[in-house]
């Protein structure tokens, strides 16, 4: 039984660890989206 | 702005209800005669397994997009080339999976955690691949040249996917021959094994999409935003 919880336990583990990666990614990308639209206001 | 479609978020919520499923259909399927409650790591392991198969695909087919679309289609072939990075990237989570797994079931069942043969060696080669491409894609300027160098890679490790599959049978090895796509009819699972199969495919298949879907589209939305912020700095000098 504790390896079945193992492998389950470290699987959600590496799926989560990547989700979280793909949510930081995107948090850095809404900040640069707000700092490229106020340079571009800025140009205007 | 919009970064994630409405039907990549429709899947990302409709995957805890079938992962919910599926789990529960796990809990509920009978244990193995012989091996008892490790048996049951092989539906994570088989459904990881089949959605790194099928993102190796993804990655196969758009990086020949990339290699065949003519000079002129290069935005089109850059973004090709998003989808088959993301791929690559999505298709190595699962493939650590199946990787960790697997000797997390072999571990009381062949009383070791790892063997070097033909199955468990074919796999840590094209993890081995996977992981270069990404390491590699992450470290090269995004142009056309790159991701005609990468897309070589991707066939390459596409074409692993088949030595991968048919090692259990062209070879005699520790891993044990498939279960599921035997040639006989019916197969060698027992029946009350298959929902929860069924279910855990379903559930980490939708997963995976999702998830390449989610990578592909940060990587569109990160280069469009690069290319701007450049503008502007060129421009102006400054942000």
């Amino acid at each position: 039984m504790n390896y079945l919880v193992a492998a389950y336990v470290v699987s959600w583990v590496v799926v989560g660890g990547y989700v979280l990666l793909l949510g930081m990614r995107l948090r850095g990308l809404e900040e640069d989206l707000q700092l490229s639209n106020r340079a571009t206001e800025a140009q205007v | 702005m919009r970064i994630i479609d409405p039907i990549t978020k429709a899947g990302a919520i409709l995957f805890i209800p079938l992962m919910s499923v599926a789990l529960w259909s796990i809990v509920d399927a009978p244990y193995d005669a012989i091996q008892k409650a490790p048996q049951k790591i092989f539906y994570i392991h088989v459904s990881s397994a089949w959605t790194t198969y099928l993102l190796i695909l993804g990655m196969f087919l758009t990086g020949l997009g990339v290699l065949l679309l003519p000079d002129g289609r290069q935005r089109k072939a850059l973004g090709l080339a998003r989808w088959s990075s993301a791929a690559a990237e999505v298709a190595l989570v699962f493939l650590t999976i199946v990787n960790i797994t697997g000797p997390i079931w072999g571990k009381p069942i062949w009383g070791t955690w790892w063997s070097w043969d033909a199955r468990l060696t074919t796999n840590f080669v094209l993890w081995m691949t996977l992981a270069v491409y990404v390491i590699v894609d992450l470290n090269v300027a995004r142009n056309l040249r790159s991701a005609k160098l990468l897309s070589g890679l991707a066939i390459f490790a596409a074409a692993n996917v088949p030595v991968v599959h048919y090692s259990v049978r062209w070879w005699r090895t520790l891993h044990p021959a498939p279960v599921v796509m035997q040639e006989k009819v019916g197969g060698g699972l027992d029946p009350a094994m298959v929902p929860p199969l069924i279910w855990t495919l379903a559930a980490i298949t939708l997963l995976g999409l999702v998830l390449w879907s989610v990578a592909a589209r940060i990587r569109t939305m990160r280069d469009a935003v690069d290319y701007q912020l450049m503008n502007s700095v060129q421009e102006r000098g400054t942000l």
